[in-house]
């Protein structure tokens, strides 16, 4: 009787285990293609636009903005829909101002660890950055690409980077701009139970209101992408990372997705959370899975 | 047969003793700082002519730890809620009448009179850890695909 109980148990659990295998990523693929219909939706046509941007002057509408653009210009940011940031960020790709970052890191790449190995050991193929941030089971945390940097030089006995610093920004420029020649898209993958929980936590992060202004991040990548605050306008959360590490004008130089995440949360009137914080990286890791599927374009240009 | 009978006693009982634990509260347990932060009204709470300054501080000083901890810490041109608290503290004791708060760089960063700097010290504690409350339900709110309707 005791052993028909047990085998019946052992039975129950497995075919419980079964059933919670089911996609991990089954969440985060329906709120991805909500996001896609959204941001579609948003910029198909000027007819359509007007209950989007309901305080945007009709004929900046008609003549300033980019309709019905390929899925992939999302990953030009501001300058996918708006035709005088495009203008601008066209010129400046002429002669990009990133170029000299490109070789640093690619020098920055091939130096030798006191040990005699270097990034190169590490990271044989250069293009990768498609593939960040990633969740590793082991750590149960999700390992950014700045961290897996970090993790190279503290596994050959170096000193870790500051994530916002230049270096970090060099090497991941070259990193990117190999991305970027090999043509690779977004992938990133939830494959345990431990990631789902990491992108939901990131996705709730990103919508919930932070800071004395009381604003989300959602409010200017999500519902304010495409409006403008003063003169600039706001980015879509589709493809926001596919441009980092970027140039920006306002910093005159290249800088990481974990300095540019600093700077938000600084806007929007909190101290910041730490660059190697869990927190950052399940940010990063919901914002990367929802530009799945766009090509990996930097170093890049913002204001 | 009996064994089966005994495992499964002791599993009721073990259920049971856990249950009871869960449910028992001591009488004398203060409430939870996320749920009593909810009952204040910050302009009410935080007002310095109604409360006077120190009641005010004290209030900052009981949620801002939390929001630390949580990470919610309100910041406003480089000046962390902290330091407002640390700086209208230190302006009580040297008896002075006017506040100035460094940002966390370690530059100025401006002269407040000590009410309204205990003022925002609070205003920025409290509703900093409301905001955190709330956005446990309205978060959902903003996303597209599941409370967002356009």
């Amino acid at each position: 009787m005791l052993s028909k109980v047990i085998t019946g148990s052992v039975l129950t659990l497995l075919s419980c285990s079964l059933l919670s295998a089911a996609p991990y990523n089954a969440q985060a693929k329906k709120d991805r293609a909500a996001m896609i219909k959204y941001m579609e939706a948003k910029f198909k046509n000027p007819k359509t636009a007007a209950k989007f941007f309901p305080y945007t002057p009709k004929n900046e509408l008609e003549h300033n903005f980019i309709w019905g653009f390929p899925f992939q210009e999302f990953g030009l940011g501001d300058a996918g829909y708006v035709k005088s940031v495009r203008a601008q960020f066209d010129n400046f790709m002429m002669l990009p101002p990133f170029y000299n970052a490109v070789d640093n890191g690619e020098a920055l790449y091939h130096k030798k660890f006191a040990n005699g190995n270097s990034f190169a050991t590490c990271f044989p193929n250069p293009a990768i950055t498609n593939l960040y941030p990633k969740f590793d089971d082991k750590t149960n945390r999700v390992v950014t690409l700045s961290e897996a940097v970090n993790n190279c030089l503290i596994k050959n006995s170096e000193s870790p980077w500051k994530m916002t610093g230049m270096k970090m920004a060099y090497l991941e420029s070259y990193l990117a701009s190999k991305t970027t020649a090999a043509g690779k898209k977004f992938d990133i993958k939830i494959q345990s139970a431990a990631a789902a929980k990491a992108y939901r936590r990131g996705k709730i992060e990103f919508y919930s209101q932070r800071g004395y202004l009381d604003l989300s991040c959602a409010t200017c990548h999500v519902l304010g992408a495409g409006k403008r605050t003063k003169a600039d306008y706001h980015s879509p959360l589709l493809g926001m990372i596919a441009g980092f590490p970027v140039y920006r004008l306002k910093w005159g130089h290249v800088g990481t997705l974990e300095k540019r995440l600093v700077g938000c949360n600084k806007n929007q009137g909190e101290v910041p959370h730490k660059p190697n914080s869990k927190w950052m990286g399940d940010l990063e890791y919901f914002m990367a899975y929802m530009s799945n599927g766009i090509k990996v374009n930097a170093p890049s240009v913002r204001k | 047969m009996k064994n089966l009978f005994n495992i499964s006693l002791a599993l009721v009982v073990g259920f049971s003793l856990f249950g009871c634990a869960k449910l028992y509260k001591p009488s004398n347990q203060s409430e939870s700082p996320y749920v009593s932060v909810m009952k204040l009204h910050v302009r009410d709470a935080c007002n310095v002519q109604k409360n006077g300054v120190n009641k005010v501080l004290t209030l900052a000083q009981k949620y801002n730890p939390i929001d630390i901890k949580e990470g919610i810490e309100f910041m406003r041109f480089g000046v962390p809620t902290s330091e407002y608290i640390r700086a209208t503290k230190q302006a009580i004791k040297d008896g002075s009448k006017t506040v100035q708060v460094y940002t966390r760089k370690g530059k100025k960063g401006g002269k407040f009179t000590v009410a309204f700097a205990a003022w925002r010290s609070c205003a920025f504690a409290v509703a900093a850890l409301q905001q955190k409350v709330e956005a446990k339900s309205t978060w959902k709110l903003a996303m597209p695909g599941t409370g967002f309707k356009y």
